[in-house]
């Protein structure tokens, strides 16, 4: 039994863990609800519908850009505070989404303020499910890791 | 009616059945460039016609006068004296081409002579029919065919003759006796049935008697897939038109034809449309519904009356080509040998091969088009194929006729909301069956009624299901708001450098000129802005004296001073509008203000529109600098050229977009005039423009003074601009049959859900391109449909529905993908992407995407759909001029490296190609080249008693020039008249009005006007290709020292120039990586072969046999995939083409540089005689070395014993060398064999796991264990990994083996296994080694390690 630095990273983290899965839960209802369209012509073609549209998407889509660089930030904390464990296994797993976010990051769209999801071309369908899949994926991961990391914190608390 | 606010200005060239008989009806009529309606609707409208038959046929004999059957002579002549038709036949695989002369540079085109003699055939057909039409009252309906036919056939006279015969001299009727007789029903019959008989029979081998017809693939009435009517399809078409034929006769009830079952669905249908309906059901958009619109027709028949006459026949045939479309579609073309590929005239849209009846209704090409013709059934099909997929839509084009509904119910289907179109089926009279979703629905009440023919219980003669283009006025459950008035804002930059352009005298003088033709109702609101570093508002408030000018100079907060007085009615304040627009270029002349505070502006511009939408006109001459939305100068000037990579294409602020964003949500739309000689950042502003979905106009250097052809341009521009239709606050909403779906869209517009575009304004000018794949298998389809449908706003406050619907056969094979492909519109959809992908990626990324594309086509045709290898590029008939397309692509400006372009143009350039609808693309990407100083009327066409001449296009060559001629060159903005140094003195003075060539002016931007006949053809000529389009093009006339040379000579694009490859060596490169590829893909079959075998030995089973032909690694979407990019713009060395080609090409070379020696275009001469001369030199070389090698063979073998046995060795090798493949095209580079990084990973692994084996788990398995999962599995992705160009080894096994006697053939078989199993050996030994060394070491150390 002991509280060591790598048994406060994994409680930490799995607390950052668990709001991670709550960002990603919102990114995929947020996709959904762009997704989703009123198929009801005399709805869709009212021009104030329009506005509440673009609106709309103009919001998801700024809602979504704030939580990009959290969500990134507090992935690349897991890897430090890793790295500083010495915990090479945890490390390890995580560099692949790290260097993901990253290259993500990079290739953003060229133009200033945003970091990506840019209303412009966010409906198109292709961006839109590939979106979605990165979610889906990406959520599945936080999943799993949060339940690893919760048996590593009970594993380093508990061994020695 | 709809047709009042029709601006038809463009819609002229649109109706090719306009054209009159020509003065001289033996020439071959080049297809009117409006080719897109002349498939269907030249057809039906000859129903039109009916009646007024006699006289058609009345003057034919007059003119021809010959008796019934004089016309077998010319037919004889026909069939032997004319090269270019025999050669054209031979376009079936199993028969060779004579081989023609190849690539003729210099010789005369054979074109130009040859197909006279056909035509005059066809010609002279006509009086042979005109015996008949007394005979039966029903023959009449298809008269110009009938008569056309009835001529052909060479052998048997008699009238009812079919051409099947032509074909078959004999009496064998087999062709088209596939398709039963179809009663006619009440409904049409859902195509799901009796359809696919009529859709595919299977072709007839129509060729000429002998030639080696294979059954080929079905694709009977694909209609002139990039067929110029020019080579031979003449005598195709001639089948064609006897087919048809006999189908009619059949009605027609004449004696019986040859072919009982020969009847064509249409030839049941059009009899039996009711008499009132009968003159609507002419072409696709031929109005059928209000009865006010019913005059019409009658107006058209002039023009459809002489189109029977002869000199149509050209474009009809081209149209009607039914029957033997499919061989002429994939008719294999080796690009290498022909040169004449360019159609005589524009070319036309392959026609979907469908069954007559839904292709009769099927939509305009002009308006709406799919890359593939024929769809292909499944995803994996469509990746096969390496085409894109997709549609290319111009849904407001101005239309000529269009059916207006007004209804209070609009039928559409219940679940997608699919409107009721042609393609839908009934199942009976009260249900009908969507064909998007497949939803059983029912037919309302009010649709029983047909309000055409007044007749109750026919729904299915509703003009809804009779046209594919039609337009419903919506009732007033689709407004919940009222609907918006038109309102125009003029935002005006009067900034000092905008006072010096002196754009706004134009500006204002437009509008003034204007004002009462701006489009609207009595509620249609006007305001105006100008600004500098502050913003003015006028104040037009009715009751004022005169204008107000309210400056507001706060621009962080930008607030409206007089909200609701800055836009007015129009009507109520005519006069200060009026008064303002003559004082506004005064008010500003003095300013020294040179600050521009665009941002802020156009903020104010939202401000005052955002509660009723409208458009806003910007007007700015330079960047932006002040307040919001200021930018930088991003561009270097000197890196123009030499820049590997252009940067700065993307927008470098984000508040363009934003605002963009924001007008779009309040159905504002911003059209932007760039007047600007510096540079103004167009990517960073154009957002404004692309996702409100306005428009971008620029004028580069524009001065009133210095440029006065621009300025003409702009009032030209502007005028059309302020006049021309314009749609408010629309949607548009694409659907497309379950299973496909739209991912992505190009133009300019707002995404608003992903299927429905946000356009707050829609104007007539833009098109759209829409990418789509294949979700679900289409296997139980015959066809499939696409809808777009258009809601807007008209400016008279009426909300309106445009419906527009395309049907199209699926297809299951490759060759019938390829044969429906349009090369057109393929090229307009890559351009879209690729300008997409140079955003997100880059430059380079994209022209490397296009060559690709190119490359990936063909190597997928010649590997996949041809049977027969021949040397060469091969391409099939409809893509031939792909590569030439994606060359001009490469060449222009938005995409070029290498050549000085700014900045600006190349965006500007890029726009265009995202929005410009495709015709108007296609000249802005492939120029046409006309000789125009020895214009006639031979095939001119006629239209409203204009005689129009039709000149050839040339290829885009300087060797197409010459010195004693003047060439116009069309590149849709701009044109240019070229004058030869030793032109025609006539043609400088008749047409030029100059005494001789030194007289013509350095600038010289219109033709003066003389009254002699060379100077009307020419200006006719060009007035007519100015018409054809909604801008303006420029003409510039120029001559040697002419400053617009150097564009000239830029759009020549078949030539080398410093920095691009030459056509020819653009296709030498192509050639060359297809080749590769197919060495590649061979070797890959190969290598399956032997892993089979290997995998039998082992036991183990290979689940994957497909994936041999799938190239690994591919990206699932065809498009751009840049995986295997090979640089290819560094010029290439001439890779191996045939000893043949390459002399008669070099040959011809020469002979035509000699030829040019002395043309005025040096530089490029010399250009093509440095090219020429390398040419000549590697392929000397070549021979040589190839000579010196046998040479050495010979002496050499004789020498020794063994010597013996190691040439038959290298003969062994040799053959080895040419079943694998490898190289089989290169032989001649020996590339470095590079460094095979799988091999090197493959053995630092078994390093890694023997040390891990002896480490950790030696204890619990067998050390071999892992292994040989490693290896097993390395074996599974063996072929998934690439694998470098390998070396023929001679290794000692197989020297001893060939020694043996084992032959050769055996050997290269099992040779590919045996070097695996030598990787498998040489992996354990490294392994063994490794563990062994490992466990040394350990019990040196003693560790205590288990």
């Amino acid at each position: 039994m002991a509280f060591t630095f790598a048994a406060f990273c994994y409680m930490l983290t799995l607390v950052l863990c668990a709001s991670l899965i709550f960002f990603i839960i919102w990114h995929i209802t947020a996709f959904d609800d762009l997704r989703q369209d009123f198929k009801n012509p005399i709805d869709q073609c009212n021009p104030a519908r329009a506005r509440e549209r673009i609106r709309n998407i103009e919001r998801i889509c700024n809602l979504l850009r704030t939580l990009v660089v959290p969500e990134y930030c507090i992935h690349g904390l897991f890897c430090l505070m890793f790295m500083c464990a010495a915990e090479w296994v945890t490390l390890g797993l995580n560099i692949p989404l790290l260097l993901y976010h990253l290259w993500r990051y990079f290739h953003r769209p060229a133009d200033g303020s945003e970091v990506m999801y840019d209303p412009v071309s966010i409906m198109n369908a292709d961006i839109l499910s590939y979106c979605q899949k990165e979610s889906w994926c990406k959520l599945g991961f936080y999943l799993l890791s949060f339940f690893y990391y919760l048996y590593s914190m009970v594993y380093t608390l508990v061994s020695f | 009616m709809s047709n009042s606010g029709y601006n038809s200005q463009n819609g002229a060239g649109g109706q090719p059945y306009t054209n009159g008989p020509s003065p001289n009806p033996v020439v071959l009529q080049p297809p009117g460039q409006g080719y897109g309606m002349a498939g269907q609707p030249l057809y039906s409208n000859q129903i039109p016609a009916k009646t007024p038959l006699p006289p058609v046929n009345a003057p034919a004999p007059g003119l021809y006068n010959s008796g019934p059957y004089q016309n077998a002579p010319p037919l004889s002549t026909y069939q032997h004296a004319t090269p270019t038709s025999a050669s054209a036949q031979s376009f079936y695989p199993g028969s060779q081409n004579p081989p023609q002369p190849a690539w003729q540079y210099g010789v005369p085109p054979p074109r130009g002579a040859a197909p006279l003699r056909p035509v005059g055939n066809h010609v002279t057909s006509v009086p042979s029919s005109a015996p008949t039409p007394p005979s039966s009252s029903g023959y009449s309906v298809a008269p110009p065919f009938a008569s056309h036919n009835a001529s052909h056939p060479p052998g048997p006279p008699p009238p009812p003759v079919s051409l099947n015969s032509y074909a078959h001299p004999g009496p064998t009727p087999p062709s088209m006796s596939p398709v039963p007789p179809q009663p006619y029903l009440p409904g049409r019959p859902p195509y799901a049935g009796p359809a696919p008989p009529a859709m595919r029979p299977t072709a007839p081998p129509t060729g000429a008697p002998g030639s080696a017809t294979p059954p080929s693939p079905h694709h009977p009435q694909h209609e002139g897939a990039g067929q110029p009517p020019g080579l031979g399809d003449v005598t195709k078409a001639a089948h064609a038109f006897d087919h048809l034929e006999t189908g009619v006769k059949h009605i027609a009830g004449l004696p019986p034809p040859p072919l009982p079952g020969a009847n064509r669905p249409m030839g049941h249908s059009y009899p039996t449309l009711p008499p009132g309906y009968q003159n609507m059901a002419g072409p696709p958009n031929a109005s059928s519904v209000p009865p006010g619109q019913q005059p019409y027709s009658p107006a058209a028949q002039p023009y459809q009356q002489p189109s029977v006459g002869p000199a149509q026949l050209s474009p009809s045939m081209a149209a009607m080509s039914l029957q033997t479309q499919t061989p002429e579609a994939l008719r294999v073309v080796n690009l290498l040998q022909e040169r004449n590929l360019l159609p005589q005239g524009a070319t036309p849209a392959p026609t979907p091969c469908l069954p007559q009846d839904l292709q009769r209704v099927n939509c305009n090409p002009e308006v709406f088009r799919c890359t593939l013709s024929s769809i292909p059934q499944t995803q994996s099909l469509l990746n096969k194929a390496k085409l894109p997929l997709g549609l290319l839509l111009h849904p407001f084009k101005d239309l000529s006729q269009l059916p207006v509904v007004t209804s209070s119910t609009i039928v559409r289907c219940r679940s997608c909301r699919t409107y009721i179109n042609p393609f839908v089926s009934f199942l009976d009279q009260r249900r009908w069956k969507c064909n998007l979703c497949y939803r059983v629905n029912d037919v309302p009440e009010e649709f029983m009624y047909n309000p055409v023919s007044r007749s109750y219980g026919e729904p299915h003669k509703r003009p809804e299901v009779q046209n594919p283009t039609i337009e419903f006025i919506a009732p007033s459950e689709y407004m919940l708001r009222p609907p918006q008035p038109a309102v125009y804002l003029f935002v005006l930059d009067v900034s000092h450098n905008a006072v010096e352009t002196g754009y706004l005298d134009v500006v204002c003088q437009s509008l003034l000129d204007n004002l009462s033709t701006l489009p609207g109702d009595t509620r249609t609101k006007i305001g105006f802005i100008t600004f500098d570093s502050t913003i003015h508002f006028y104040n037009l408030q009715e009751g004022l004296s005169q204008p107000q000018m309210l400056v507001v100079s706060d621009l962080d907060d930008i607030f409206l001073p007089t909200p609701d007085s800055l836009l007015v009615n129009l009507n109520e304040c005519k006069e200060l509008v009026q008064d303002l627009l003559k004082a506004l270029p005064q008010m500003f002349v003095k300013t020294m203000e040179t600050q521009s505070a665009l941002g802020p502006a156009l903020q104010s511009a939202f401000k005052l529109l955002s509660a009723t939408g409208g458009r806003v006109s910007v007007f700015q001459t330079q960047l932006p600098s002040h307040g919001v939305g200021a930018l930088k100068s991003r561009e270097d000037p000197n890196l123009r050229a030499s820049a590997k990579d252009i940067q700065h294409l993307s927008p470098a602020t984000d508040f363009y977009k934003k605002l963009a964003l924001d007008c779009s949500g309040q159905q504002v739309a911003v059209d932007l005039f760039l007047l600007s000689g510096q540079y103004c950042d167009l990517a960073s502003l154009g957002c404004i423009s692309r996702y409100s979905a306005g428009s971008i106009y620029y004028y580069p250097s524009y001065h009133h003074q210095h440029n006065p052809a621009q300025v003409e341009c702009f009032q030209k521009d502007l005028k059309r601009y302020i006049t021309r239709k314009i749609g408010f606050e629309a949607v548009m909403r694409i659907r497309c049959t379950k299973g496909l779906s739209i991912h992505t869209f190009h133009g300019n517009f707002f995404v608003r859900s992903t299927d429905l575009l946000s356009l707050p304004n829609v104007n007539p000018d833009a098109g759209f391109a829409v990418q789509m794949s294949i979700e679900e298998n289409l296997v139980d389809m015959q066809v499939v449909s696409f809808q777009a449908a258009l809601l807007y706003t008209s400016s008279k406050g009426e909300r309106r529905i445009r419906v527009h619907t395309m049907c199209l056969p699926v297809v299951n094979s490759l060759s019938d993908i390829f044969a429906g492909a349009d090369v057109q519109a393929i090229t307009g959809l890559l351009a879209s992407m690729a300008v997409d992908r140079s955003v997100t990626a880059s430059l380079s990324d994209a022209r490397d995407a296009m060559t690709n594309a190119s490359i990936d086509s063909l190597s997928v045709f010649r590997s996949s759909v041809l049977t027969i290898q021949q040397p060469g590029l091969l391409a099939p008939r409809c893509l031939c001029l792909f590569p030439l397309y994606i060359l001009a692509l490469l060449k222009q400006k938005a995409f070029r490296t290498g050549t000085s372009t700014r900045l600006d143009d190349r965006v500007y350039a890029m726009c265009q190609l995202k929005y410009q609808p495709l015709s108007y693309l296609m000249l802005m990407i492939h120029p046409s080249l006309y000789r125009v100083d020895d214009l006639t009327d031979e095939g001119a066409l006629n239209v409203s008693e204009r005689t129009i001449p039709q000149p050839r296009i040339l290829q885009l060559s300087v060797e197409r020039l010459t010195r004693d001629g003047a060439f116009l060159m069309d590149t849709g903005s701009v044109m240019y008249l070229w004058v030869g140094k030793n032109c025609n003195p006539n043609f400088l003075v008749q047409v030029l009005g100059v005494p001789n060539y030194a007289a013509v002016p350095q600038s010289m931007n219109q033709l003066p006007e003389l009254d002699t006949a060379e100077s009307i053809r020419t200006r006719t000529f060009i007035g007519w290709l100015r018409e054809q389009r909604p801008f303006f093009p420029i003409l510039h006339v120029i001559r040697d020292e002419s400053q617009q040379k150097a564009g000239f000579m830029q759009n020549l694009i078949e030539d080398r120039t410093e920095s691009a490859l030459s056509y020819y060596e653009f296709l030498l490169h192509l050639q060359q990586q297809v080749s590769k590829r197919r060495a590649e893909v061979r070797r890959r079959k190969l290598l399956m072969n032997s892993e089979d075998r290997m995998n039998r030995i082992v036991g183990y089973s290979k689940n994957d046999g497909e994936s041999n032909v799938d190239r690994p690694g591919m990206k699932p979407r065809f498009h751009l995939d840049l995986d295997r990019t090979e640089p290819w713009s560094t010029p290439v060395p001439s890779g191996r083409l045939s000893p043949f080609a390459t002399a008669v090409t070099s040959s011809n070379h020469h002979g035509e540089v000699l030829e040019r020696r002395g043309s005025p275009v040096l530089e490029s001469g010399d250009m093509l005689i440095g090219d020429v001369e390398e040419e000549v030199a590697t392929g000397a070389l070549r021979q040589r070395s190839q000579g010196e090698m046998q040479g050495d063979g010979v002496s050499r073998s004789p020498r020794r014993g063994l010597q013996k046995y190691l040439s038959r060795f290298d003969d062994a090798m040799r053959l080895r060398g040419q079943v694998a493949g490898a190289k089989s095209s290169q032989d001649s580079n020996s590339e470095p064999e590079e460094l095979d990084s799988f091999r090197l990973f493959r053995l630092f692994g078994s390093v890694i796991l023997a040390i891990a084996v002896r480490v950790f788990v030696c204890k619990y398995l067998s050390i071999f264990a892992p292994f040989l999962t490693l290896q097993l599995a390395y074996m599974g992705l063996y072929k998934y990994f690439p694998k470098g160009e390998k070396k023929k080894k001679t290794t000692v096994l197989t020297a001893a083996l060939l020694l043996s006697g084992i032959p050769a053939e055996v050997i290269n078989r099992s040779m590919d296994t045996y070097s695996k199993m030598g990787d498998v050996f040489t992996d354990l030994c490294v392994y063994f080694f490794t563990f062994i060394m490992c466990h040394e070491i350990l019990l040196l150390f003693g560790s205590e390690i288990p």
